[in-house]
């Protein structure tokens, strides 16, 4: 490994070591390739990570198993910026505060807002297929990637795609590098259907001890015409807050808040700077540290009836996209080492989502705990096509994680 | 083909379900490019999942390829037969499995027409966006195989972003159940790696589709121009000041006096040079907000007149026009060669004079209809396919205009797919890394290459672009 270094060093290649592995952080394309050349070649296990906020999560225990951490957060330019087309390429080592505000200054919006923005690449989100608060009106981040250059374990570069709002030349295999958490490739740049930035702002929230007393309203707010830029149901600060938030101009703005204002009863109307702080608030509930960190997805139909259960677990924090089925779990003591009878608990925990019609996937929990929750697919043949998939990208299996796509090693 | 093979399909999908005649055969010879001809050796009508995948497993059996079809309305030769082939159709997979009001969603046989889809939302205040010009017969199996568009995915996306999940056949005639309608894949994205494939990882039987709330209000502009140019540069300027219209469409004289002359006549006026038609939707205060400020851009680029769609019957007739036009090319010339490519938007005029240029100096009929706001361009050529002169002329004119595309950061296809007509010109946009990947990809899947040979990726000396070692000969 020194000498791997050494031979890097030499090319000009940084590197640093992380936790006892060393750490390569290239500036380039061609150093990306020269890095996964030689790894290819020594047969190393390699970690594709941005600054490495989601190695808890996308591959437990592997950040320890790597051989070698590749990060690119060193490539970190913008390289086509078209406000008047709506749309954006960047390299993968941008961050997205970096990116929110370049497009900014074109009057546009990016997808998706996740926490901390200062601290996530471009490359880390889509690899980790984050979404923020903002998916309740502008959808999946995987909608809006409109193209993507990534380089193979081999060291290959390969683009699918384009920087152009419609197109639908060649396999759409962005699709398939989004989300793929660093098990099939290394992302390098990517290109983004951009949204245009709204005049008037509004967050409302609505405060209760119990949920039930907010259940009735979050339904009404379905049958609104309003579309929300988020619409959250939480318990982070104790009691239950059903938060709107909403983003227009002018007149139909004021419709849309007065629609809303009178099936939410809300106790807060924040306006303009107020409301982009809350609604930051809510971008931030994805941030706690030490616990352990899940996703349950459900239909819309039975998001009432999960509610109700979660309501009724013990020491469970709920950050609830109602709108679209989706409940994201804080649970204490699930970090980094919980307990036999803990890791029990998440079985059960599992168990009981599954009856109710749900499905749970871990997030940042512990590697006994992620293997223990390891979400497995029903239907043995789409798995086999996964690993087949990741078998032909990935022959040496440089990049694969023993958690992901769902099978247990 | 042998007999023995062709009793055993029948005996799966029965007498209704084949189709051998040479006669009735001939229907099948070409999709909507019917520059490219190929007579079947048999068409497959299964009626359901299950009869999909015996089919399929005994084709797998005797190493016969085989090409999927929905109603055969494309326009990029994806479903051109190919030699010694056998083409499985969805035209008898017609039915609604589930509608769930509450969730949103359907559960559809991919042979189920796209307008039939949003009809039977009909009342439920839901519809299914994608509308491909073809959706009075297109399917919604082959909205997947295309990833189609439409004039309305200018607001909600093309097929690709409403597809839930997938029951999907495999060359060898595995059935895959691809996610439920959740918020997102477990595991690895295969349904979005699915969608626009053009047929070559699969043969998709039941499809999960996403249903859209119906807007409350829907404004219909027709906005009239003195010339196409401007037309095009207030859709650049639309899109600058990031109006939010759901469809915003370009239809050029020629154009507009061919719909005019034919059956679906929407009150176009015949002496303008160009129409920009323009839907609106949303709230009703939303919709005035968005009316007021793109009024101002229209009439800075020279506007004569702009009409507004009084109820909804002369909605539909204006978008009867427009959605008929390539149908009323058929009075220009007996053939018509339409052409799909993409430009960054702020490159619209330029694109749109070059094409006209390249089919003027040629002396080909050009008319122009397309989704302006999404920068996907549908230069028509109509010609007679029985002069092969003209035929040569008119595949340059294509030509050139891909490579002017391509030239101004475009793409090849927004809409129809590569299929057979731009497999030639895939090696000018991708290197012969990305094309591999895409091989390799295709090759997990469909080993032996039976499923659509020959289509999208490009030949190379009889060699399709694939990772080496991996097949010596073709």
């Amino acid at each position: 490994m020194q000498a791997l270094l050494e031979t890097l060093a030499r090319e000009g290649i940084e590197a640093e070591w992380r936790d006892n592995t060393p750490l390569v952080l290239p500036r380039d394309e061609t150093e990306v390739q020269a890095v996964l050349r030689r790894a290819h070649g020594l047969n190393l296990r390699v970690l594709p990570m941005g600054l490495g906020s989601k190695l808890d999560w996308c591959r437990p225990g592997q950040a320890e198993a790597a051989d070698l951490l590749l990060s690119t957060r060193h490539l970190n330019s913008v390289v086509d910026h078209v406000p008047g087309d709506g749309t954006l390429t960047a390299q993968a080592g941008c961050t997205l505060s970096q990116l929110e505000q370049r497009v900014l200054t074109g009057g546009h919006r990016l997808t998706p807002a996740v926490p901390n923005p200062e601290g996530a690449t471009l490359g880390g989100v889509l690899g980790a297929g984050l979404s923020g608060p903002d998916r309740q009106k502008r959808g999946p981040l995987r909608h809006h990637v409109l193209g993507l250059r990534v380089a193979l374990p081999d060291g290959t570069l390969a683009r699918s795609g384009g920087r152009l709002v419609k197109n639908v030349t060649g396999f759409d295999l962005h699709r398939l590098y989004t989300g793929s958490r660093g098990t099939l490739c290394v992302l390098l740049e990517a290109s983004l259907r951009l949204f245009p930035r709204a005049d008037d702002h509004t967050h409302l929230v609505r405060e209760e001890s119990e949920l039930e007393l907010l259940l009735q309203r979050n339904a009404d707010l379905r049958s609104l015409e309003v579309e929300p830029l988020a619409w959250t149901l939480e318990n982070h600060a104790g009691p239950w807050r059903l938060h709107v938030a909403l983003e227009g101009r002018g007149r139909a703005h004021a419709q849309d808040v007065e629609d809303v204002r009178r099936v939410l009863a809300p106790q807060r109307v924040l306006r303009g700077t107020d409301a982009d702080e809350a609604f930051d608030g809510l971008r931030a509930l994805e941030l706690r540290g030490g616990w352990g960190e899940a996703r349950v997805l459900t239909r819309h139909s039975q998001m009432a009836a999960l509610l109700r259960w979660l309501a009724d677990q013990e020491g469970l924090l709920v950050n609830a996209q109602v709108g679209l089925g989706e409940v994201r779990l804080h649970m204490p003591g699930f970090g980094q080492a919980p307990s036999a009878t803990q890791i029990e608990r998440l079985g059960s925990l599992r168990k009981a989502l599954t009856a109710l019609g749900a499905r749970l996937e871990p997030r940042s929990v512990c590697a006994q705990a992620h293997l223990e929750l390891a979400p497995t697919l029903a239907d043995e043949p789409a798995l086999s096509w996964m690993f087949s998939l990741q078998q032909d990208l990935d022959p040496k299996g440089q990049f694969r994680s023993p958690c992901f796509p769902g099978r247990q090693a | 083909m042998q007999a023995r093979v062709v009793s055993q399909l029948r005996a799966i999908v029965g007498s209704a379900g084949i189709v051998g005649d040479p006669a009735a055969l001939l229907a099948y010879e070409s999709d909507g490019l019917t520059l490219k001809r190929q007579r079947p050796e048999l068409v497959l009508l299964p009626k359901n999942t299950d009869e999909t995948a015996r089919c399929m497993a005994l084709l797998h059996e005797h190493g016969i390829p085989l090409v999927p079809r929905g109603a055969g309305t494309g326009l990029s030769g994806g479903a051109t037969p190919v030699p010694h082939g056998v083409l499985v159709g969805t035209a008898r997979m017609r039915d609604v499995l589930e509608l769930n009001v509450e969730d949103r969603f359907a559960r559809v046989q991919a042979g189920v027409v796209n307008v039939d889809l949003t009809r039977c939302c009909d009342g439920e205040g839901l519809f299914y966006a994608p509308d491909p010009s073809s959706q009075m017969a297109c399917t919604i199996g082959g909205n997947v195989a295309e990833n189609s568009g439409g004039p309305h995915c200018f607001k909600y996306g093309s097929t690709t972003r409403h597809i839930l999940g997938l029951v999907i056949v495999t060359a060898t005639g595995q059935v895959l159940h691809l996610d439920e309608p959740e918020v997102d894949p477990l595991g690895f994205d295969l349904v979005g790696l699915f969608v626009g494939c053009e047929g070559m990882f699969g043969v998709a039987t039941e499809i999960t589709v996403q249903l859209t709330p119906s807007p409350p209000v829907t404004e219909t502009l027709l906005a009239i121009f003195k010339a196409l140019d401007p037309c095009c540069d207030a859709v650049t300027d639309l899109i600058a000041a990031r109006l939010e219209p759901s469809a915003i469409e370009i239809l050029d004289k020629l154009t507009i006096q061919a719909v005019e002359a034919s059956v679906f006549a929407a009150g176009y006026p015949q002496e303008a040079e160009a129409v920009l038609l323009l839907e609106i939707e949303g709230r009703e205060a939303a919709v005035e907000d968005t009316v007021e400020r793109i009024l101002p851009i229209l009439k800075a680029h020279g506007l004569i007149e702009v009409r507004r769609a009084r109820d909804a019957s002369e909605r539909r007739q204006l978008w009867a026009g427009r959605k008929g036009a390539f149908g009323a090319m058929g009075r220009i010339a007996p053939d018509l060669y339409v052409a799909d490519v993409v430009v960054p938007r702020t490159r619209l005029r330029e694109i749109v004079r070059y094409a006209t240029d390249v089919c003027t100096e040629r002396e080909l009929k050009i008319s122009n209809v397309f989704h302006a706001g999404d920068g996907n361009l549908h230069p028509n050529i109509s010609y007679d396919r029985r002069d092969e002169e003209e035929v040569r002329r008119v595949l340059e004119a294509g030509d050139l205009i891909m490579e002017a595309c391509l030239e101004h950061g475009g793409s090849l296809s927004g809409e129809h797919g590569v299929g057979l007509e731009k497999q030639a010109m895939m090696d000018r946009l991708f290197t012969p890394d990305d094309l591999s990947v895409m091989a390799r990809v295709r090759h997990c899947l469909d080993p032996d290459e039976r499923l659509n040979p020959g289509k999208m990726i490009p030949l190379r000396a009889c060699l399709e672009v694939r990772p080496a070692g991996s097949r010596s000969s073709g």
